[in-house]
Order: structure tokens, then C-alpha cells, then sequence
């Protein structure tokens, strides 16, 4: 555990330890700075915390259920608790901080949103909070995401949203996230960027940390009132990591291990992977220092996973400052091993998890052996697997 | 003295404004790069030169095309610091990178000794200052450190939404020249020079003594006019030349020639009538 973690991170400067801050150009500091002090004045008024609680009580459908995986505690040899958020709205916890920022976005007197997505769920996330408070909005998504992940384009389009495909680059979230950028350089007066992850310059990461904390607050109560106690672990898995950070913030300074689940893809000695913690390096990337995938001369290197979320070559700098404290355990799962993961929890829990979370499954099988039957684990659900039909149909070659 | 001060103050005599144009290293061949320059080092006053980074957010499709050409070719920090040092041998002008902070953090693949290693770099191949696209003053002062112990200059950038409370703190660390962007949005040429950017030149200009040197869309003699005119120190041109040289990519020679007539055009223009 970190005692006295709370209350330094991000210092004034936006930064965790040496990474974060705000590496951004001169163009959009004025509004980084608008937004920072837009979050500080609105964050804790009564009246925006009252709006959004209805608005993800009765819109969004919070709380999610804790479930006790019954099955799956006896085949792992513990106790197994889900955080469903794959049963929020939008079938993911994305919806916890598009509702969010949209909301902070309506307070701000901005008309607009503009996105990135790399899975798809963010951009629909984004898609369903601009329908829900009169906000218009523009969803940058990369080409080779489109082709992997179409029913969520179709969702977005069906929302009112603009969706605008990317063809630089890797065609993947980085390269949404430089169009996305490049765009609202050009409109920053009436727009907010509302980014999908605990990335980019300050403030982003913790005001996305903010509006999902929430995942973790719920699980703390939940597992409390049905188990009598605080787990042992909870397991999540990273892309920018939003959802770990959602879940595992409010236990950072309690007895309670915390496992990350990154994506090894191929493997991670074949350079096919999305693995910054474990094998990247300190660099600059989208407005903050973190670690990051990158060459010999700080360029970034194009990052692999079956799964488009958890397909980025950097990650959340609060994630890497609690992997340098020894907070934050970080587990590589091969893509392989997370489309085991899900096809096991499909059949033996009925629940389809996205390919995501499914990461998260598979590292919680692998240090459930770690565990005794009395331990208890909780893994985040973070989304639904519906998305995920085509890749889940062609890898796993379901047959009529 | 820091050639760049040199510059401006000779210009300043001459009661012209500084031609300051921009090439990508490499682009599309280190010696396409060499020839492009000695054709036009008679009508540059100042020489920006861009090292390319894999996730440039700050510029348009034309300089992003041009980054990629350059990989294309091979070109990396390494390569780029030999064809600036060839670059030093054909100019005694003043020379200025223009790179994102991964490059320099990272230079040598180790951000621990980067910052220091890119500007022993940058002063063994001659060059006098540096333009980072995604360092704001906030975060500038480690550089900024480094390059003052060799004399070299970081050049910041304003832009028409930074605020007089910015424009103050960035007036404590700025050296050489500002660089001034004339609307909202990334690099790339336009045909009309919007009312912001006469108006940003006015706004930056009553505050700061420093010469202002103005970029983002300039691509005509009209344009240097006006802006020459509004009382800037420099036009800065890139994508309407980068442009040029993707055109004419097929015909290296062609390409040259068009690059230099250009470049005569536009130092014409910064001559106060």
C-alpha cells in the first residue's frame, strides 16, 4: 500500500512524479488552462454533482452490480468478484466520464465535443452524451479500427455524431488522437476535446480519474456490504487506462493489491504488443510524459493487440508513476490468452466480455493460483463483448 | 553573439524583414535537401530545418506528407545532424530546428542524458537555436537550461489565443525571435491572410521588443506584404515550399529550380517599400 498517497498527484504542474504535465502546443495552453480551472470551479458544486448522479443513475444505469462469479471462483480456486460496468449504457464505462466532460463541456458554454476512439466504445460513449445534453458532435476514428470494429461506427453515425475516419499513421487511436487534436487547434473557442483516457496534457488525466472513480467508490461499498471485507486484489486491464484507474484509485492507500492487465499481442519478445509499462520508455506523447513504445530517435512505434482499445503505444502517467512505487503489478497477456479468457467466461458465467476486459480475465485467472479459496479478487468488466463478434467469429472459427 | 541576433539587427539596417523559410530534412533525399539550400541561401535570411517525428499534432497534411518522405528516405536525429553540419558548410546564416520534444528527449534513445546530448549536437553541427512544437514555457526550463550554458536560443511560439498573462512568462525565456502563428490551427498554406493574424502581430508587437517572426499560411508575396507592412520582423514559409518539392518530386532539378525562383519572389517581398 502508498500511505499518503492522496492530495499530491498531479502537483500544480500536472505532474505524477516525473511523468504527466503538459506538452502541448502554444496554441491549446489557454484552453488547458480554461479547462483546469473550469474543473476546479464546476467538479464541486452541488448542482453539477446532483446533475450528473441523476444523469448516471437513471440515463447511464448506475450503480452496477458486484457479482459473485460463482462458477468461476470454483474452477480459479477463489473467489471471484465482477465489476459489471460492461452493463452501463453504451455496454462499457465509458459512459462515467463522456457524461462527465459533456456535462463540464455544457457548463463550460461550449456547443461541441470532439473525439477520438480507438474500440469504438469512447466514441460512442461520447456519441450518446452529446445526444443526451444538446451538444454536437465529431468522432476521429483510424481506418484499420472502422474495418475491426464497424458496429460501434454504426452506432456512433445512428447517435447524430460525425464520425470522421483516419488515415494517417498506423490509422489507429494515436493517429485519431493527432487528428482529433489537430482539429480542435482550429476550433478551440466553442469546442471541447473530450478525451477517452487518463492521457493528454493536464488536466485530462485527472479529470477522467475523477468522473471514474466511481467504478472503484461503488466496488468498495459493494464488496464491503456482501463479503464483510476489502479484497485482496483487484484486477484491471490497461490500454490508456481509464477503467483501472477508475477502479483502483480509492484503494491505493489500503491494503489491497492492485493488478494491471497490459496487452502482449503476439508476445512480448516479437515487438507485435502493446506493452509501454513493461517494455517502454520514458517519452512524450499527446501532452504528457510516460512511458511509451518508441525507437532509438523518440519515434513512436505502431503498437499490436487483437483488441483496439488496449492497442496504444503509451499509457496513463499516473499508471506509470504507480508501477515505478511498486503499487501497480503489471501482467502481459497475449492475445491468445484473452480470447481464452473471454470464451471461458462466456460459457461458464454467460457473460461475453469485450476483449478488453477480457485481458483483465486472463491476468485474474493467472494470480488467482497466487490466492487461497478465502481470498478474494475483484475484476473489472469494463465492457461488453458485442462489439467484438466479427474478430471473436474469425479467430475462434465458430462453425454453423 | 548568437548568429540569430546578428541577423536581425543587419536586417534591421537594412530596413528589410527576415525570408525565413522552412524545409523538412531529408525531403525527399538528404541531397535533395543540400541542393535546395544552396540554391536559395542567396534570399534566406534565417534557415528553419525540421527533424521529423513519428506523431507531429501540430501540423497539417502538407508537413505531415513531408515527414514522411523523409522516413522514407532513412532520415532519423543521426542523419539529420550530419546534413545540418553539411547544411553549416554551404551558410554562415543563422540555422534553427524545428522538432517535437520526443526527438530531443529521446535523442541517443535515453531520456536520462537527451536534452543534454541533443544540444552538444546541435552545437558541434552549427546550428543556433531550436523551435519545439510541443513545449510550452512551462515546461521549457530544463532545455532552456542547457541551451544557455552553449549560447543557443529556444524560439517560443505564440499564438493569437495565448493570453497577456502567457505572453509575459514566455516574454522571460524568449531569445532571438518569437514565432508567431497567425491563426488558429496547424501548419499548412492558405490563400488569404485572415484579420487575426494582422491583429495577433499588433496585440504581441506592444508588449515585446524581440523581433516577431510570423508563420502558419503564408505561401504569397501579398501575404509578406501585408505582414511586413502590420510591422513584423519575419515571414516564415514551409508548407507552400514543401508543397513545391512534392510537386515536382519526379524532376529533382525541376524541383530546385522552382524552390529557388519561389524563394526569390518571397525575399523580394520582405523589402520595406
Amino acid at each position: 500500500m502508498a500511505k499518503s498517497y492522496y492530495g499530491k498527484y498531479p502537483d500544480e504542474r500536472g505532474k505524477y512524479g516525473k511523468y504527466g504535465g503538459r506538452y502541448a502546443p502554444e496554441i491549446l495552453m489557454p484552453a488547458l488552462e480554461e479547462l483546469d480551472a473550469a474543473f476546479a470551479k464546476f467538479y464541486p458544486q452541488q448542482r453539477f454533482k446532483t446533475e450528473l448522479k441523476q444523469l448516471l443513475k437513471d440515463f447511464a444505469g448506475r450503480p452496477t452490480p458486484l457479482y459473485f462469479a460463482g462458477n468461476l471462483s470454483k474452477r480459479w480456486g477463489c473467489n471471484i468478484y465482477l465489476k459489471r460496468e460492461d452493463l452501463l449504457h453504451g455496454g462499457a464505462h465509458k459512459l462515467n466520464n463522456t457524461l462527465g466532460q459533456g456535462l463540464l463541456a455544457k457548463y463550460m458554454g461550449k456547443t461541441k465535443l470532439v473525439t477520438e476512439t480507438g474500440a469504438g466504445q469512447h466514441g460512442y460513449g461520447t456519441a450518446i452524451a452529446g445526444a443526451q445534453l444538446g451538444l454536437e458532435v465529431k468522432v476521429f476514428m483510424g481506418d484499420e479500427d472502422i474495418k475491426r470494429q464497424h458496429y460501434n461506427v454504426y452506432r456512433i453515425q445512428l447517435s447524430g455524431a460525425q464520425l470522421v475516419p483516419v488515415h494517417s499513421g498506423s490509422r489507429t487511436l494515436k493517429d485519431a488522437i493527432n487528428e482529433g487534436m489537430r482539429y480542435w487547434i482550429s476550433h478551440v473557442e466553442d469546442t471541447h476535446y473530450l478525451m477517452g483516457s487518463v492521457v493528454g496534457p493536464h488536466p485530462y488525466p485527472m479529470i477522467v480519474r475523477e468522473f471514474q472513480r466511481i467504478i472503484g467508490k461503488e466496488i468498495k461499498q459493494q464488496i464491503v456490504e456482501q463479503a464483510g471485507r476489502l479484497p485482496n486484489g483487484i484486477v484491471a486491464c490497461i490500454g490508456g487506462g481509464s477503467n483501472a484507474m477508475g477502479a483502483m484509485y480509492d484503494f491505493i492507500e489500503d491494503d489491497v493489491a492492485l493488478y494491471g492487465a497490459e496487452a502482449a499481442g503476439e508476445g512480448g519478445d516479437t515487438g507485435k504488443h502493446s506493452l509501454p509499462l513493461t517494455r517502454g520508455r520514458l517519452g512524450v506523447l499527446h501532452g504528457a510524459a510516460t512511458y511509451l513504445l518508441q525507437d532509438d530517435f523518440g519515434n513512436i512505434k505502431e503498437s499490436h493487440s487483437v483488441s483496439a482499445g488496449l492497442d496504444y503505444p503509451g499509457v496513463g502517467p499516473e499508471h506509470a508513476l504507480l508501477k515505478d512505487l511498486g503499487r501497480l503489478q503489471v501482467g502481459e497477456i497475449t492475445d491468445q490468452e484473452a480470447l481464452d479468457a473471454c470464451v471461458e467466461l462466456s460459457r461458464v458465467e454467460g457473460i461475453i466480455p469485450a476483449l478488453e476486459s477480457s485481458h483483465a480475465l486472463a491476468y485474474g485467472k493467472r494470480i488467482a493460483q497466487n490466492y487461497h479459496p478465502e481470498d478474494i479478487l475483484v475484476i473489472n468488466v469494463s465492457g461488453n463483448g458485442g462489439k467484438d463478434l466479427d474478430i471473436l467469429q474469425k479467430r475462434l472459427r465458430f462453425d454453423l | 553573439m548568437n548568429r540569430i541576433d546578428l541577423s536581425f539587427q543587419n536586417l534591421k539596417k537594412r530596413g528589410e524583414a527576415a525570408f525565413i523559410p522552412f524545409l523538412v530534412l531529408g525531403d525527399p533525399a538528404t541531397n535533395h535537401t543540400l541542393e535546395i539550400v544552396k540554391a536559395i541561401e542567396p534570399y534566406f535570411d534565417l534557415l528553419e530545418v525540421g527533424i521529423p517525428f513519428s506523431d507531429p499534432l501540430a501540423d497539417g497534411p502538407t508537413i505531415q506528407e513531408g515527414y514522411q518522405r523523409a522516413f522514407a528516405s532513412g532520415m532519423n536525429s543521426d542523419k539529420a545532424f550530419e546534413l545540418m553540419a553539411q547544411i553549416r558548410q554551404i551558410t554562415s546564416k543563422p540555422l534553427i530546428i524545428l522538432t517535437y520534444f520526443n526527438v530531443i528527449l529521446n535523442r541517443h534513445g535515453n531520456p536520462a542524458t537527451g536534452i543534454q546530448d541533443f544540444f552538444n549536437d546541435m552545437d558541434k553541427a552549427g546550428v543556433d537555436g531550436v523551435i519545439i512544437a510541443d513545449l510550452p514555457v512551462e515546461e521549457a526550463t530544463d532545455v532552456w537550461k542547457y541551451a544557455q550554458t552553449l549560447g543557443k536560443y529556444i524560439i517560443f511560439l505564440v499564438a493569437p489565443t495565448t493570453t497577456p498573462q502567457r505572453l509575459a512568462k514566455i516574454h522571460q525565456y524568449a531569445q532571438g525571435y518569437l514565432y508567431v502563428i497567425s491563426r488558429l490551427g496547424v501548419t499548412g498554406a492558405q490563400a488569404q491572410l485572415s484579420d487575426l493574424t494582422i491583429e495577433t502581430i499588433k496585440r504581441v508587437q506592444a508588449k515585446e521588443k524581440i523581433p516577431l517572426a510570423v508563420g502558419f499560411g503564408i505561401s504569397a508575396p501579398d501575404h509578406v506584404r501585408a505582414i511586413v507592412k502590420a510591422g513584423a520582423d519575419g515571414v516564415i514559409v514551409g508548407s507552400a515550399i514543401v508543397d513545391l518539392i512534392k510537386t515536382h518530386q519526379a524532376n529533382p532539378s525541376e524541383m530546385v529550380r522552382h524552390v529557388e525562383d519561389y524563394a526569390k519572389k518571397m525575399k523580394e517581398a520582405t523589402r520595406r517599400e
